[in-house]
């Protein structure tokens, strides 16, 4: 699913324009963004909790130029699933054997 | 949190749902329960996205997808059975390049640096604390301008303390083992700004030293008028945060200099900012020229015995102070006296010397300097209830900063 089916559900469900849910939408995404950048920790319930950390650096070794490298330090993002979600989709399309 | 990140994280600010969902609606101009069950259905939306097609893309954030992961052994929870862990599905979320980009911002200038191999005589090197000469040299610690000053990133330590991991390199790689060379990161933009502070925070300490010196001179010179006595109130740079002495605490102090001349009554606020004139009367001050090597700080320690009621001074005089760590020898300062008993400052003096504070702060948000928040802060420690009296314009985000005293 892309976005645009996304804003077109949720333009159906809350009897909306494709353009005033796509604001809205584009108002959310940008918030998660900022929160992250900044550094803040949140959740969204039923989502998960979105927050970064900072990977220490560390050696590492580049193949295509036989050196060993010195990665530096890395702010990432960190996503946790809600167990609501984990929980709902974690058989789907398994095959029983 | 996933447990390898859980002590990584502690040190994060929490923003709660319920504050995530008034910004938006904030800015949407919608209300917060609207906000509130459109995430709802927004989340339930990337659900069934999730379910039918496996994966979920929202532009300008990233992609949520599930992954399969296979079957595996593992142990129960209280670590003694072996049990086999089931094929299941994971559910990821991996953020867009503008995304990752705007999170890894303090770091973005740094790149992976290439380390040199250097021959096998050098094997035993690194993290053993017993090294001939020659390795100490090739080993510098990696200066501690190179990499931004970020309590997270282990700096100079690491090589030291990452034993193990060195160790099992070097087992497996039969090859030569790298030693550091000088600096391992190149930086676009070289941050001097630890150095920065170091060297202020240095002048800061011989600029006390000099006035130190100053004062004890006092009796000696006089001094020449019209030379400007140039105080530096920000002695440590979280002064005005943290007036330790609490305002209760106070002991009045002789005034080794100026005359004895008390005024009852006053009314010499020029009703610049517009607050009652009320607060101010039934005060005495005293007049007092300055001399050299006087500052405001110095003149309300000897007045006050507490040097952290300077704004009180500033204030009184705003007619013939501009910049408030500025006073011109030969000035002449009316310096506000204690009502109340001789310990504890009054209500109303406590009053006094927040909207010293408060004109502190605006002084240092018209000139755009740094710290000015600070200067709220303490206004609002020194009276909770400051910013009802005065109708100064207050910066929003520093509101809140101040706000968090007390």
């Amino acid at each position: 699913m892309n976005t645009n089916e996304l804003v077109a559900r949720l333009a159906d469900n809350w009897d909306m324009t494709q353009e005033e849910t796509r604001k809205l939408l584009d108002l959310i995404v940008q918030n998660i963004n900022d929160n992250l950048a900044r550094g803040n920790d949140f959740t969204i319930p039923k989502l998960g909790t979105f927050g970064t950390y900072t990977r220490k650096r560390r050696r590492s070794y580049n193949p295509h130029l036989k050196k060993y490298v010195m990665l530096p330090p890395k702010r990432v993002v960190d996503f946790t699933p809600s167990k609501g979600l984990q929980d709902d989709l974690k058989d789907l399309g398994i095959e029983n054997e | 949190m996933t447990s390898k990140t859980w002590g990584l994280r502690m040190s994060n600010k929490k923003i709660t749902y319920e504050e995530l969902i008034s910004v938006i609606a904030d800015q949407s101009g919608q209300s917060n329960l609207f906000v509130h069950d459109f995430i709802r259905d927004f989340v339930a939306i990337i659900n069934e996205g999730l379910e039918s097609d496996g994966n979920v893309n929202i532009a300008g954030l990233g992609k949520f997808e599930l992954q399969k992961i296979d079957d595996r052994e593992g142990y129960s929870p209280q670590g003694d059975e072996k049990i086999s862990i089931p094929p299941h599905n994971k559910i990821v979320f991996k953020p867009h390049k503008d995304l990752r980009e705007l999170v890894n911002a303090p770091y973005i200038h740094m790149e992976p640096e290439i380390i040199e191999e250097e021959g096998d005589d050098h094997q035993q090197t690194l993290s053993e604390q017993t090294k001939d000469q020659s390795q100490g040299d090739k080993q510098e610690k990696i200066p501690s301008s190179s990499l931004p000053v970020d309590s997270d990133a282990e700096a100079e330590d690491e090589p030291e303390k990452k034993k193990a991991p060195w160790e099992e390199d070097m087992e497996s790689d039969p090859g030569s083992v790298p030693s550091f060379k000088s600096r391992h990161y190149r930086e676009k933009e070289p941050k001097g700004i630890f150095w920065i502070i170091a060297a202020a925070f240095i002048i800061v300490l011989l600029a006390i030293g000099a006035w130190y010196f100053f004062v004890s001179q006092q009796d000696a010179t006089p001094g020449t008028m019209a030379t400007e006595s140039v105080q530096n109130n920000r002695v440590p740079d979280n002064q005005p945060m943290q007036p330790d002495t609490d305002p209760a605490q106070n002991q009045n102090a002789d005034d080794p200099s100026g005359t004895d001349k008390q005024t009852s009554a006053n009314n010499q606020q020029q009703d610049k900012t517009g607050r009652q004139q009320s607060q101010q009367a039934n005060t005495s001050t005293k007049t007092v020229i300055v001399v050299q090597g006087q500052t405001l700080w110095g003149l309300a320690d000897t007045q006050y015995d507490n040097p952290y009621l300077w704004p009180w001074i500033y204030d009184t005089n705003k007619s013939s102070i501009d910049n408030p760590d500025i006073i011109i020898i030969g000035q002449s300062l009316d310096i506000p006296l204690r009502s109340g008993t001789k310990n504890r400052l009054s209500n109303n003096d406590s009053l006094q010397v927040a909207l010293g504070y408060v004109e502190t702060y605006r002084w240092y948000k018209e000139n755009n300097l740094e710290n000015a928040k600070f200067y709220l802060y303490a206004a609002k420690k020194y009276h909770s209830r400051v910013f009802e009296y005065t109708d100064a314009k207050i910066d929003e985000a520093d509101l809140a900063f101040a706000n968090r005293a007390q």
